[in-house]
Formats: structure tokens, sequence, C-alpha cells
């Protein structure tokens, strides 16, 4: 039924985003609870955890950052390395370019909120029925896509403060070992890149990278001197990677 | 714990405008959807390589030469590793590879 009154409106659109948004409330709260608890953990204020979930909101980054700050890292190497681990947020925008583009008040934040599971949200949930095609509808859209990113960013504040609160309330010695659930975070997010990304080269340029920044470079120095040389055997084995990848996709056409 | 708070602080805060910048990015100089083939190529495996220097990174300070021999980690890790291409569920695969880990540190 079409209604006119604009309280129900926002009250549908809001049901709607919700309910789109239901995976990731499961996913941002507990995983947000494991930040906090980690960050509190590792001997950090609580309100770091709730703070970084609204400025940086980037959860595999500050992940990371509670290792480096409490290791006493310097400003360059944590913006270095965030900027090497969101790299891959420099593309994500490209298939967002026309939703995006009839944004107007909100876009600055739809922007800043773009996360792996909001952009997968916002690829591909379609915005709730009964907001019109065209320039018209754009208003509408817009409202949806901002309470999207919206909701999935509260629950992961939400989540980190309520983490970073009960690691301050639980005794230490109960949370020795909690912090492989960094390690194990970031194995599962290795085998999702495994089943996406199946050619072994990244892989093998990594692990010999990994190799000469352990030795040559030391383990304080490991993960950005690991990156960047694995990035640097990566753009020189260009040419064979791409021919390689090119070539079986046209042996698979010939097929 | 004494932190110096100004270098944590200022330390979020590039955190947060280098995030910013990555995201911001595309919206700012792609307006017409193609982007230098050098970074598309490099898009698609530097997630990859990202998350295994991650991974290998957490190992870095494991001691295999001695008893227990890392094992304490490494046991955790692969069945992170096998439960997660098994089931698939990330939640459930950090949660058991963690629990794996905190019982075996309290046993060894």
């Amino acid at each position: 039924m079409e209604t006119t009154d604009p309280g129900a409106h926002e009250a549908r659109l809001f049901a709607y985003a919700f309910k789109a948004t239901i995976p990731v409330l499961l996913g941002y709260v507990t995983i947000g609870i494991a930040y906090g608890l980690l960050l509190v953990t590792a001997g950090l204020p609580w309100w770091l955890a709730p703070l970084s979930s609204v400025v940086v909101y980037a959860g595999a980054a500050q992940f990371m950052a509670i290792a480096l700050i409490t290791s006493g890292r310097g400003v360059l190497e944590i913006a270095l390395l965030t900027f090497l681990v969101n790299a891959r947020h420099l593309v994500y925008g490209l298939s967002l370019l026309g939703p995006f583009g009839e944004a107007r008040r909100w876009k600055p934040y739809l922007v800043y909120a773009l996360t792996d599971e909001t952009y997968g949200l916002l690829t591909t949930v379609k915005p709730p029925p009964g907001i019109p095609e065209g320039a018209e509808g754009a208003h509408g859209r817009e409202r949806f896509y901002a309470l999207v990113s919206g909701l999935d960013q509260s629950y992961w504040v939400l989540g980190s403060a309520v983490g970073a609160a009960a690691g301050a309330l639980v005794p230490a010695g109960w949370t020795g070992g909690l912090d492989f659930a960094l390690t194990a975070l970031f194995i599962v997010l290795l085998v999702e890149q495994v089943r996406s990304v199946q050619i072994a080269a990244p892989y093998l340029v990594t692990l010999a990278a990994a190799a000469i920044a352990l030795f040559v470079f030391g383990p304080a120095n490991f993960l950005v001197s690991a990156i960047l040389l694995a990035t640097g055997g990566m753009l020189a084995l260009r040419r064979g990677i791409e021919g390689g990848v090119e070539g079986a996709a046209a042996d698979g056409k010939q097929q | 714990m004494n932190w110096d708070y100004s270098a944590i602080l200022i330390s979020i805060a590039a955190m947060g405008a280098v995030t910013l910048a990555c995201r911001a990015t595309p919206f700012i100089l792609f307006r017409s959807g193609s982007m230098p083939p050098v970074l598309s190529y490099l898009q698609r495996y530097m997630p990859a390589m990202i998350m295994l220097a991650l991974v290998l990174n957490s190992f870095k300070t494991v001691d295999v030469l001695h008893a227990p021999w890392g094992l304490v980690y490494i046991v955790p890790g692969l069945a992170v590793a096998a439960f997660h291409a098994w089931k698939r569920n990330a939640l459930l695969s950090i949660i058991a590879g963690t629990a794996l880990h905190m019982l075996l540190l309290r046993l060894t």
C-alpha cells in the first residue's frame, strides 16, 4: 500500500535496512567484542576501542594497530601499514560510483563508512520496493544506503565498547591466549582469499618476501618490509603472471 | 601502565585519515570507472598477499626449535584453516581455534 505519511515511510525504510543488516549485526558485535577485549587485555585504556571504531572504522587495521601501538611503533609506520591493509578499499568505490554518484547529503558518510561488509551489502541488497526508479527515487535510495551504513557502524562501535568493558572486568589470568583470535581472524580471511585467488604466484612471492624480510630486516620490521618486498616482486613478475592468466583464459575459450 | 596518549591519539587520527583517503580515492579519481592497468593488476592480488603476510606476522616469533615446538600455535592455526575451509563460518572457526589455543596454553 502506498502511503504519503513520511513517518510511516521512514519506519518502513528503517525496518527494511535493519533486516538487511542482521548478518552484519551478528558478525560485527561478536568481532567487535573480541577487538575490545584484546585491546584492554593488551593493557590499553578501554575508551580507545570505541574511539578507534568511530575514527578509523576498519576492522583488520584496528586489530593490527593493537600490537603496533603496544610495541611503540611510530606513527609513520602505523600509517603505512594501515594504507597497505586498507589498499583494497582503493577499488571498492569503483562498483559504487553509480549508486553513490546520485547521493548528496550523505555521500561523505557513505564513503567514510564503506567497510568490506557494508560494501558487500550495498552491492547486493536492493533498496526497498516503493522507491521510484530514476532521479525521483534518488533521495530514498540515499537514505536507505545511509541507514545500512549507519546501522553497520553502530554494531561495530557497540561491540567494541562492550568487549572493552568486559575486558576491564574479567581477571587477567582468564584471558591469556585470547589474542590468538586475531591470528585466527587473519587465517580465516586468508582461506577466503585462497578460495578466490587461485594462482600460486602471489603466495609464493609473499613467502619468499617474508623469508627475506625476517632474516634481513629482522622480526621488528617484518610486516612492512615483507609487504613492500612482495609488492615489488609482483610488479617484477607482472608480465609473466598476466601473460599466464590471459593465456589460461584464452585456452579456456578455445575449448 | 603509562602510555604516551598524544602519540596514541595521533596514530589513531592518522589511521582514520589514511583509511578515509583509501575509501575516497576511487570517487575522486575514477569518475569514468577506469583505472591504470598496474593498479588493477595489483589490487587483484594484494588482499591475498597481505592476509598471508599478516598470518606469518602472527607466527614470526613462535619458537619451533624447542619443546613444545610452537605446536600450541601451529595446531590451532591449522585447525582454524581446516575448520573454515570445511564449514566456512568465520565466527565459529575463530572461536574454536582460539579456545583450542587457550586450552593448549594451559596444558603445556
